[in-house]
């Protein structure tokens, strides 16, 4: 009930007639008595009694009166109160709606704009008035980031009762520009539990991707840069380990070959980072040639058997004769190398590490298998995220990146392959790489080449 | 690789502007038998490749004066070079590049860090057996 039907609905203060009706009538019937019986010392008596039951009525009148009064009194002032809370608490309520430094839209249960905050008009350009009470479609536009398609599907599961957050949305201002935003949903439930809309807020993220733009920018140029140094210094100290320059002794041999190790890992750690600096500024093209797999495997094969050689590894593969297939061979080649890198680097050493490929009914498959220390369950949930390294690892092994599980899985994801692992801590892992039969997915780099 | 010092007598223009990678090729090649002319821009590979006629090219894409696409586009233009085969060796990794570089006529793009000398030298006696 609002304050003023409750006003309205103010009882009245009663006139107290019953009282004085009783009063006269007594008076009337005490006077018709006595003048009956004619004695005038009664009829006083009478008409005493009957001034007594008025005086009596109207005192209980008075009182009835100032009962009720103050009762009406103490509603409204209770009424007068609420309704200056209620003003209170919806004026403090828009000014915290207008304080909050995210914009915020709320829509009703059928998509209007009920709710367009202040920062979501500085952030748009929008202005509440022109929007509230239109549908969302038609009012705002959110959209892919990278591809500008539209991109609603956060508000329409949320309307549907669904918590949801988005990725990638950007939202386009009333100039046409597009400001990336940080985006969250959630339902609106009343006391009965039943959904009365949804409640949107946003963030301008612009300034954290120009910062994540800049250090990927400096990830790519400063990896061009180091493969210079590299390359050279891996080129003579190959000439050096073929005797180009002289026979080396055996301390000479063992020192360059550590030497050229490091070179090959860091020239890896290098490709690396710029694949994930490429993956992450959407850079990364895969563009299939016709190559043979069994070819590419074979020579990443020979030249990282150096590495198992130093601890005393088995590294066995059997090359098999396939067709060929169309795969992106720099791609490719990092697959294998970081499926390899780790099974060395993880496998205790006596330990073995077999690599087979074969051609399955739904692709070629390479399988890649350590006696190695094998993979804890806590950390397998984690495995393919970025840096992440698992605490075996760790201790086993200081170096490593956190980056070629990682880059494996997404590149597989966007050539349309797949990747999988079997493992039995303390015992070993085997890692499954598959591509289609039909060659790895082209793919366009969205934010063009480097 | 001394085995195969004496099975060759190609000649090839070395592209490549990183002194250090530079001696290091011209030392490998001409172990391997190779005549090797060094040119550390993109005018004088031009100049070089003209003068010499040589079997082979190889080509850096990032280079001062003139850029790797720029010179094989000009040699792929001059009739007189059209046919002399080009191998991009380059530092730039991106399937872009390698497309653009084949989309004027380069016959191999190899990626400098990651080939060793020994599979340089079987990648160049392949593009020489084919021609």
């Amino acid at each position: 009930m609002t304050a003023a039907s409750r006003q309205s609905a103010k009882p009245q203060v009663p006139t107290g007639w019953l009282g004085w009706v009783l009063g006269l009538v007594a008076a009337g019937v005490l006077a018709l008595v006595l003048t009956e019986h004619g004695s005038r010392s009664h009829l006083i008596i009478g008409l005493s009694v009957a001034g007594g039951i008025l005086l009596l009525a109207y005192f209980l009148e008075t009182q009835l009166r100032h009962r009720v009064l103050r009762q009406v009194t103490a509603a409204d002032r209770a009424l007068a109160r609420e309704r200056d809370e209620a003003v209170a608490q919806k004026s403090k309520d828009d000014a915290i709606l207008s304080s909050i430094a995210d914009g915020v839209l709320g829509l009703d249960e059928s998509g209007r704009v009920m709710l367009f905050n202040r920062a979501a008009t500085d952030l748009s350009g929008l202005k509440a008035g022109d929007i509230l009470g239109r549908h969302y479609s038609e009012a705002i536009r959110f959209v892919h980031e990278k591809s500008g398609r539209p991109h609603t599907g956060f508000i329409e599961h949320t309307l549907a009762g669904e918590q949801d957050e988005a990725a990638n949305v950007a939202l386009i201002a009333a100039d046409g520009k597009e400001v990336p935003v940080a985006v969250s949903a959630a339902p609106i439930i009343g006391r009965s539990g039943k959904q009365h809309g949804a409640i949107i807020t946003f963030r301008n993220v612009t300034h954290e991707r120009q910062l994540e733009q800049a250090k990927d920018e400096f990830v790519s140029l400063a990896s061009h840069q180091l493969r210079a140094p590299l390359t050279a210094m891996r080129l003579f100290v190959e000439m050096l380990l073929d005797n180009q320059v002289g026979k080396l002794n055996a301390k000479q041999r063992d020192y360059l070959t550590k030497v050229e190790l490091s070179t090959w890992r860091m020239i890896d750690l290098v490709n690396d980072f710029l694949n994930t600096s490429r993956i992450e500024l959407d850079r990364l093209k895969v563009d299939p040639q016709e190559i043979h797999l069994e070819e590419l495997v074979a020579s990443i094969v020979e030249t990282i058997r150096p590495l198992a050689e130093q601890k005393n590894l088995a590294l066995v593969f059997d090359k098999p004769k396939l067709p060929s297939v169309y795969a992106e061979p720099n791609l490719y080649s990092q697959i294998v190398n970081n499926l390899l890198t780790n099974a060395i680097r993880y496998t205790p050493a006596g330990g073995t590490v077999v690599v087979t490929l074969a051609r399955h009914k739904d692709g070629y498959q390479l399988d890649v298998a350590d006696s190695g220390i094998g993979i804890p369950k806590s950390a397998q949930a984690e495995l393919f995220k970025r840096f992440y390294r698992a605490d075996n690892a760790k201790r086993l092994e200081s170096e490593g990146s956190g980056l070629g599980l990682y880059l494996i899985k997404r590149i597989l994801d966007l050539s349309g392959g797949r990747v999988w692992y079997e493992t039995a801590e303390g015992h070993g892992t085997t890692f499954h790489v598959i591509i289609p039969l039909s060659g790895m997915v082209a793919k366009t780099a969205v934010n063009g080449a480097e | 690789m001394d085995d195969t010092a004496t099975t060759t007598t190609a000649t090839i223009v070395l592209a490549d502007d990183e002194q250090f990678i530079a001696i290091a090729y011209k030392d490998g090649l001409e172990r391997a038998g190779y005549t090797v002319i060094v040119a550390q821009d993109g005018d004088e590979t031009l100049k070089r490749v003209s003068e010499a006629l040589p079997d082979l090219v190889l080509l850096d894409l990032i280079m001062p004066k003139m850029n790797g696409f720029e010179v094989l586009k000009s040699l792929k233009a001059d009739e007189a070079l059209a046919a002399i085969p080009v191998m991009v060796l380059s530092n730039l990794g991106q399937p872009t590049d390698e497309a653009e570089a084949r989309s004027y006529g380069a016959v191999d793009f190899i990626v400098k860090s990651d080939i060793s000398l020994k599979d340089l030298l079987i990648r160049i006696e392949q593009v020489l057996a084919a021609v």
